[in-house]
């Protein structure tokens, strides 16, 4: 069939020819964005044929990248000022020392303040790189098999006695065993930090309701069901619009501002929930906070969690 | 005690050297990794502080190696600017006994060094009784008695008043406390460890005449007649 030559050579021209096209429209859009412009999308023809597809989704890439870019943005922003204002009390401290203390004793007293700003500028770091740590997901090859329960007892006992220390009743309601699969001391630094949070907003006399449960898996779910852990608290609670931000790296509610703490805590719970592969969830306990933790439990063909549980 | 400080940062060498001489240790001298090993292999020491990054071409943890491949056991405390759990792991896994991570506070340093020494004295010989003044514990059968009164301790300040005890007469830090009593390697935002002293100290300090539990000014605790 020698007609079809002709065809063959022009349809062959076509598709090099749209190619071509695409790739001039990806270079120039990398081009804008190795220059920092994210805003540079590859135009779409809109005749919905495999060059919008591919357009769309280069597009999405770039959403995706740029948000990030600007979450980043926004941490660095947080960071230096976090890490300015302890540096910039310690400064001054030692400055105005330097000039006008008159005696031994105020050099020493303000010399130690400086130090406990430094101090908190160390525990700012060390969380940074912490969250940084557990976000890199390497510890997963950690994670095993272990009874929460146990766990939970533990920490609750090192911080009932704080809580008690404050009037502060923690009511505990716990089931005999929990199957989790995680890192064990890494998910009770979660644990800590939100009991922590918990005491520090709860006014003297107010309890603490600390609830865990198995929830089994869904028909035809993932996992092998889902731990369920909720710590709530009868404290000063959270605003709606302060919820969606609270895990945030350095966001602190407006009313809280003068109670001491890095600003990280939540951040670390929820890196370490979602390394998990679980949710962190805020709510209004009406008064206080309430803050759920779901983890789900991944499947296992050894795994006797449904016994257990039946 | 004899103590080697192993680190090329003047300020920290400086500081440390002079901390520990004043309270009354000799202190040797290494500013690079080779200085450090050819004195860690050749002399005799009750401690050696040793720095991970150091210039010289020979680090921190090659000299640590060296050491124990020569089935030298004198205990290793780490110093170093490394962070993280992976470093630390490979810090000890090395054969250190220590880890302590830069920046830290000298009352830290010394409570562990301190430590580190004193269990390398008492390894040899395991004890199922420890007193201190009037007050004595037996590790088997968890009695505790003061000027001959039983107290009744939970299982956790057992273990606490075990801590203190086996480290009596010296300082113990809130870390130490955090880490040896409830193998917690997190920093508290809360003053947990202090309210479980204070519990402690109401049952054994409380009733008798003079206290034991002696609070240490930013350092911690110390356990002394």
């Amino acid at each position: 069939m020698p007609q079809l030559k002709p065809n063959l050579y022009s349809f062959g021209w076509m598709i090099r020819e749209m190619f071509q096209r695409i790739i001039h429209l990806i270079h120039k859009s990398t081009a804008a964005i190795t220059h920092g412009d994210f805003s540079q999308h590859i135009p779409l023809i809109g005749n919905g044929d495999e060059r919008d597809d591919v357009a769309i989704a280069i597009n999405a890439m770039l959403d995706g990248a740029s948000q990030q870019m600007d979450t980043v943005r926004q941490t660095s922003n947080a960071i230096a000022h976090d890490l300015r204002a302890p540096i910039a009390r310690a400064r001054s401290q030692l400055e105005d020392a330097a000039l006008y203390a008159h005696t031994e004793a105020e050099l020493r007293t303000a010399i130690n303040h400086a130090v406990e700003q430094l101090d908190h500028v160390t525990s700012i770091c060390d969380a940074l790189l912490r969250i940084a740590q557990i976000e890199a997901g390497g510890r997963r090859s950690a994670f095993t098999r272990f009874d929460l329960v146990p766990a939970l007892q533990d920490i609750l006992e090192l911080y009932t006695a704080v809580a008690e220390d404050r009037g502060i009743t923690i009511e505990t309601t716990l089931p005999a065993t929990l199957p989790f699969h995680g890192d064990r001391a890494m998910f009770q630094q979660a644990i800590a930090n939100v009991l922590d949070n918990a005491i520090k907003f709860s006014p003297s006399g107010g309890t603490i309701t600390c609830f865990a449960r198995f929830m089994p898996p869904q028909p035809h779910s993932e996992n092998d069901g889902t731990i369920e852990l909720t710590i709530a608290d009868h404290g000063i609670g959270m605003m709606a619009e302060d919820m969606a931000n609270a895990t945030k790296r350095f966001f602190r509610a407006e009313q809280t501002r003068h109670i001491s703490g890095s600003g990280l805590g939540l951040s670390v719970v929820q890196a370490i929930v979602h390394l998990h592969g679980g949710q962190l969830h805020l709510a209004n306990n009406n008064p206080g906070l309430s803050v759920r933790i779901d983890t789900p439990l991944p499947h296992t063909k050894i795994s006797k969690i449904t016994d257990i549980h039946r | 005690m004899r103590v080697l400080l192993v680190e090329d940062d003047q300020t920290v060498r400086n500081f440390v050297a002079k901390g520990l001489a004043e309270a009354g240790h000799l202190v040797e001298q290494a500013e690079d990794g080779k200085n450090g090993l050819s004195l860690a292999t050749s002399e005799k020491f009750d401690v050696i502080i040793l720095d991970r990054m150091l210039p010289g071409g020979v680090e921190g943890l090659h000299i640590l190696k060296t050491l124990r491949n020569q089935n030298n056991t004198t205990p290793v405390l780490l110093l170093s600017a490394l962070a993280d759990v992976d470093e630390k792991v490979a810090g000890l896994k090395a054969g250190g006994d220590d880890y302590v991570t830069k920046p830290f506070s000298f009352s830290e340093l010394q409570a562990r060094l301190e430590a580190l020494v004193r269990r390398n004295r008492n390894e040899a010989q395991p004890q199922t009784r420890l007193t201190i003044g009037d007050l004595e514990i037996d590790l088997l059968s968890r009695n505790v008695k003061r000027a001959g009164q039983k107290i009744e301790l939970q299982p956790r300040e057992f273990r606490l008043l075990e801590f203190l005890m086996r480290h009596a007469g010296q300082v113990v830090t809130r870390t130490m406390l955090l880490e040896g009593v409830w193998d917690y390697h997190f920093d508290p935002q809360t003053n947990v460890i202090d309210v479980h002293i204070s519990r402690l100290r109401q049952k054994i300090d409380r009733p008798f005449h003079h206290p034991l539990v002696h609070t240490i000014r930013n350092a911690g605790y110390m356990l002394q007649e």
